[in-house]
């Protein structure tokens, strides 16, 4: 049996057919949650923007213009939608970075915690010392840098999608992906066998 | 580097196929320098993928998502649940309203408590339906007089009149039915 591409689904969806949108929320519920846990690291904030960004594609599902992928034009709505998160929480004026950076957290409530991002007490269990070292070299990223890594890396998105995701050239992109793994490369260095060079 | 080394950035779009320049190919296998640059980010490219959070989505996920689309003009899942609502406030919520239904049974007991109430707390907030589906109805409470009853009549309370005794069980109304709530 032929598998719909996200394109005939996306018309479907648009001509009023629920079970179609049932079909994408299925093939794009896994790596879009992924990509918010990654770009914003909090679980439960990844799956409400998740979610948020599926209801934007229902949404605007009678505007879709077939143009470009249908994941282009998701991942354009859940990247604008993870900066916009990441963005509150830099300026929140309760809780500077730098100073949730210091803490430890064990006082901080629930939803203290939602707002600085750091991982619960089971995110940090599961996660390595590895791990951790590389999500916080990728934190530490400008955000544009830290998209286009991530697209790239583990959404498996090609250069010209990712231009289009985040506006800019596709030229743009290989410029910003050097300037990041230039980055990733120093911060990663007890990681990167043989040293640096 | 010598001086006619391609630069980082080229070695770098080498590295990741953005480019496939035969000379600077050619380059990088004759090049012990530019050989160790290029497979440097290979080796970068091995250990970042060794960073797998957990992304496994929420068994209500679907629901949630269907739930605000079926809304007419929804202002959007943190609009339409109100700001972090569904994660922080729910549970409160739900206890809040457990509370308030244990004390009412405790009032009127019997009848025990319906799951009613459990089932409508679920309908009014569906990310939490079927956590709380998975759960059994909170047991009614017993009235005073029937827990002291229960109480003399556990086997090893037979001897209840000796047990009475002590402090802490005389203080219990003797099978009477004026307990205070
Ligand atoms: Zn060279």
């Amino acid at each position: 049996m032929a598998v719909d591409s996200d394109l005939e689904l996306m018309l479907r969806v648009s001509r009023g057919d629920a079970d179609s949108f049932g079909v994408l929320l299925n093939r794009h519920r896994g790596p879009l949650l992924s990509y918010f846990v990654r770009m914003v690291r909090d679980r439960g904030l990844a799956e409400d923007l998740a979610q948020e960004a599926f209801l934007r594609v229902y949404q605007a599902r009678e505007r879709y213009q077939p143009e470009a992928k249908f994941t282009t034009w998701l991942y354009r709505i859940a990247t604008n939608l993870a900066l916009n998160a990441i963005r509150d929480r830099q300026s929140d004026p309760v809780l500077p970075e730098a100073l949730v950076a210091e803490t430890n957290g064990d006082f901080a409530s629930p939803l203290e915690r939602a707002q600085d991002g750091r991982p619960n007490v089971e995110e940090q269990l599961a996660e390595s010392d590895r791990e951790r070292m590389i999500r916080e070299a990728i934190e530490a990223l400008p955000e544009k840098q830290r998209a286009a890594v991530i697209l790239h890396k583990y959404q498996d998105v090609d250069y010209r999608q990712i231009a289009s995701i985040l506006k800019v050239s596709e030229s743009a992109v290989k410029s910003l992906l050097f300037r990041a793994y230039e980055s990733l490369r120093v911060r990663l260095e007890p990681l990167l066998e043989g040293g640096l060079v | 580097m010598r001086k006619n080394c391609p630069d980082r950035e080229d070695i770098f779009m080498l590295a990741k196929g953005m480019t496939s320049e035969r000379e600077a190919l050619a380059h990088i296998t004759n090049c012990a320098g530019c050989r160790k640059i290029f497979e440097s980010y290979r080796r970068l490219d091995d250990v970042l993928e060794q960073w797998n959070p957990d992304a496994q989505a929420s068994p209500w996920f679907d629901a949630r998502v269907r739930a605000a689309a079926s809304q007419p003009q929804a202002r959007g899942m943190r609009g339409f649940f109100g700001l972090e609502l569904n994660r922080w406030l729910a549970a409160p919520v739900l206890a809040a309203l457990l509370v308030m239904v244990g004390v009412i049974a405790f009032r009127h007991s019997p009848p025990p408590v319906p799951v009613k109430p459990v089932t409508q707390v679920a309908a009014v907030h569906p990310a939490v339906a079927p956590a709380q589906a998975a759960k059994p109805a909170p047991a009614a409470p017993q009235s005073g007089a029937q827990e002291v009853s229960m109480y003399q009549n556990l086997s090893v309370l037979e001897d209840y009149d000796m047990l009475a005794g002590f402090d802490v069980i005389s203080e219990l109304p003797k099978g009477s039915s004026k307990v205070a709530d």
